[in-house]
């Protein structure tokens, strides 16, 4: 009977099984369960400081939640901060792709120079951003004023109409490397002879662009524009360290009304709902990429 | 052999116990690096340390920005300090959510019941007391007197002179007049600020009953007047606290309102500005002045509750009150008579002890009615006056869209 227990489970199919059981023991603590009870709080009605003391209220920051503005005005945010942080990454990274993809004299060290944004840390871009846009003495405000672009210097990141395009901007700035490295990857990728064919076939570089380039980047463009609006969604530091969210509400995206209601407004329950939307938000997302993934393999 | 294991087994003993005496003592503050501030800070704890050896005193900085949401995150975590500091307005959340141990036996123990500040008050609930207040120096005029005496002009006394003596300055020096902080990522600094107007009008964002009166006349007429120096250059935009003062002790501005700390650093980048400086009445209307301040608390779940009232004690030691008033220049949390010297050094001294008599402490700091819900109201108000302040809403639309938003969320409460 044990000899037969025992053989049944030093069967070498189950040997994957017995090796990725660590791994998901600790993903189950470290991930699942702080997520299980996120979703739980959602249905209760606390403040952090006397997080015992809530009491169950099932739905009801749910209900609350549907008729906040601040929630809406949040979700509005995110979708038009991920998809124009999105587009701006994807332009640059695509642009300098093309450009990298020719044989150029010190290509290595134009590469290497291409990806430094990436490797400078969210916190350290965002306060060299702030003193370079500051109000007072920021350079950029120097240029655009010298330049006779500006008449007076402007408040970037105290103006509700300036803060978004100047945190897309930085956003941009630091994530274009991820998708130039991608893109790049995925250009040479597209098989040469597909460019000679289109070339004896009289087609100019924009045609060859548009029939050969953007098809054969097709899979490559899916996956990194999941990749950056999963990103755009998920991004808490940069937004944070640079403007909290404001002003006016008009940075706050739905992590940051998650921190904020959390942590400065300290309605951990009513934070955890909002915080179990944008969980399932991410998860379609990710399901959409997951399914993404599986179809290029199959096409590959 | 056996008194050999004897003597050890005295010295394991010993050491075990001295082990459990020595520890450390957590302390979180925003001034450990405050300039003289932190140093009188660090002498305290020095004395500490020396009265109690084998206790380590840990000074975890946390930025005064950040101060309320690190420590309310840490407390509800259960990493609990043994002592801190706190502003005014984290009494009100941190009493009612009963995370506070009262302090009266402490009070009573140290015999500084009779010197505490009147300002006791606003941490007393129930018959219990749940802080000591630490400072109560009231926010008022801070004048550069060189700045003004450059552009010809006398202290202002009241609005109409305030604002002349303001543009003054602009077109005679070409610094700024009035240094108004309106970089809205720091809520409470511009909520403040806007406050220092508020209350100069006799208006206020809510009354104690919770009624909100975010568009009364008194209201508009308080942030037109910010929107008037904002708009016509004579304070500079986007920028926060930190910067602007550092901008008044660069001499780059010639008039804030703010609290006698300023001085303290100013006496830390340019000293040769602080005989120049001065502090004077408010020029508003009401002459009505912030003073917010600060407590010291001990947790209910603080691990040394014993220790932290020795704490208590050294921090209050009539030298070191005496000190507090006179080297740094701020009113402390007990009574202290300053010296003929100090009053012959700082002229304006007399002024802002008047003034603090006159407005005790928690007024400015704590929406009426939404003590508990201050931050998020706050929030709300500060969301609203960006809007203002950066033009994309008149002033009167403004106040009446902040009015409509805070009424909405009083109902969600």
């Amino acid at each position: 009977m044990k000899r037969t227990f025992i053989r049944r489970f030093n069967h070498p199919e189950l040997l994957p099984l017995w090796l990725l059981a660590p791994a998901a023991f600790v993903m189950s603590v470290i991930l699942i369960w702080p997520i299980a009870q996120g979703i739980l709080l959602g249905f209760f009605n606390t403040r952090i400081l006397n997080y015992s003391a809530g009491r169950y209220i099932g739905l009801a920051n749910y209900e609350i939640l549907l008729s906040d503005p601040f929630f809406w005005n949040s979700l509005k945010v995110t979708v038009y901060y991920g998809i124009a942080s999105m587009s701006c990454t994807y332009a640059l990274g695509l642009s300098f792709a093309l450009l990298l993809n020719r044989s150029l004299p010190f290509r290595g060290m134009i590469r290497t120079i291409f990806i430094l944004p990436w490797a400078v840390p969210e916190v350290v871009a965002v306060l060299i951003f702030i003193w370079m846009l500051d109000a007072q003495y920021g350079v950029i405000n120097y240029f655009f004023v010298e330049a006779g672009f500006l008449d007076a210097p402007a408040a970037w990141l105290a103006q509700a109409n300036l803060a978004m395009p100047a945190l897309v901007l930085i956003t941009s700035w630091h994530q274009f490397p991820l998708a130039l490295l991608i893109l790049l990857a995925g250009l040479q990728t597209i098989p040469r002879e597909e460019y000679e064919a289109a070339m004896v076939d009289g087609a100019g570089a924009f045609s060859r662009f548009i029939h050969v380039t953007l098809p054969g980047l097709r899979a490559v463009n899916v996956i990194l524009i999941l990749i950056l609006i999963l990103n755009s969604f998920r991004r808490v530091t940069m937004i944070y360290a640079m403007t909290g969210g404001g002003p006016a509400r008009a940075t706050e995206t739905l992590s940051i009304l998650t921190y904020n209601t959390a942590f400065t407004y300290q309605k951990i329950g009513y934070a955890a709902a909002i915080g179990t939307v944008l969980l399932l938000i991410l998860l379609v997302f990710s399901l959409v990429y997951f399914f993404t993934i599986i179809q290029v393999r199959r096409d590959a | 052999m056996k008194a050999l294991m004897t003597a050890t087994a005295v010295a394991l003993i010993a050491g075990t116990a001295v082990a459990q005496d020595s520890y450390t003592f957590r302390m979180p503050s925003w001034m450990w690096e405050e300039g003289i501030v932190g140093d009188w800070n660090k002498d305290r704890v020095a004395a500490f340390e020396a009265a109690n050896p084998g206790i380590s005193v840990d000074k975890t900085l946390i930025p005064n920005t950040h101060y309320e949401q690190t420590l309310v995150t840490q407390i509800a975590a259960g990493d609990v300090p043994d002592f801190m500091p706190v502003f005014t307005n984290m009494l009100a959340p941190m009493i009612d959510a009963g995370i506070l141990a009262p302090m009266d036996e402490c009070i009573a123990s140290s015999g500084l019941a009779d010197r505490i500040l009147p300002s006791v008050s606003f941490a007393q609930i129930d018959g219990k007391t749940y802080g000591v207040p630490l400072t109560m120096s009231p926010q008022s005029l801070l004048v550069n007197k060189q700045l003004l005496a450059a552009a010809g002009v006398e202290i202002p006394t009241n609005l109409d002179e305030f604002y002349a003596a303001a543009k003054a300055v602009k077109e005679t020096t070409g610094e700024f007049g009035y240094g108004f902080p309106n970089d809205t990522a720091s809520a409470i600094h511009v909520y403040i600020n806007s406050m220092h107007w508020l209350i100069g009008m006799g208006s206020d964002w809510s009354q104690p009953d919770g009624t909100i009166t975010a568009n009364d006349e008194s209201a508009v007429a308080a942030v037109s007047w910010i929107k008037r120096f904002l708009d016509e250059g004579l304070s500079p935009k986007g920028l926060g606290s930190k910067t602007v003062r550092q901008m008044f002790a660069d001499g780059k501005v010639a008039m804030l309102f703010d609290g006698p700390w300023v001085v303290s650093t100013v006496k830390t980048i340019n000293p040769d500005l602080v005989e120049h400086i001065t502090f004077e009445v408010m020029p508003t209307p009401t002459h009505a002045a912030i003073t917010g301040g600060a407590f010291y608390v001990i947790p209910k779940d603080s691990p040394h509750p014993d220790d932290a009232c020795r704490m208590l004690n050294v921090f209050y030691d009539p030298a070191a009150q005496q000190r507090y008033l006179e080297d740094l220049v701020q009113i402390p949390g007990t009574i202290v008579e300053p010296s003929e010297a100090f009053l012959a050094e700082v002229p304006w001294a007399g002024t802002m002890a008047e003034i603090a008599a006159k407005y005790p402490g928690g007024i400015g700091y704590a929406p009426p009615g939404y003590e508990i819900q201050a931050a998020e109201f706050r929030q709300i108000v500060v969301d609203g006056l960006s809007r203002i302040y950066s033009g994309a809403m008149s002033v009167e639309e403004g106040l009446d869209n902040l009015q409509g938003q805070l009424e909405n969320w009083t109902k969600t409460l």
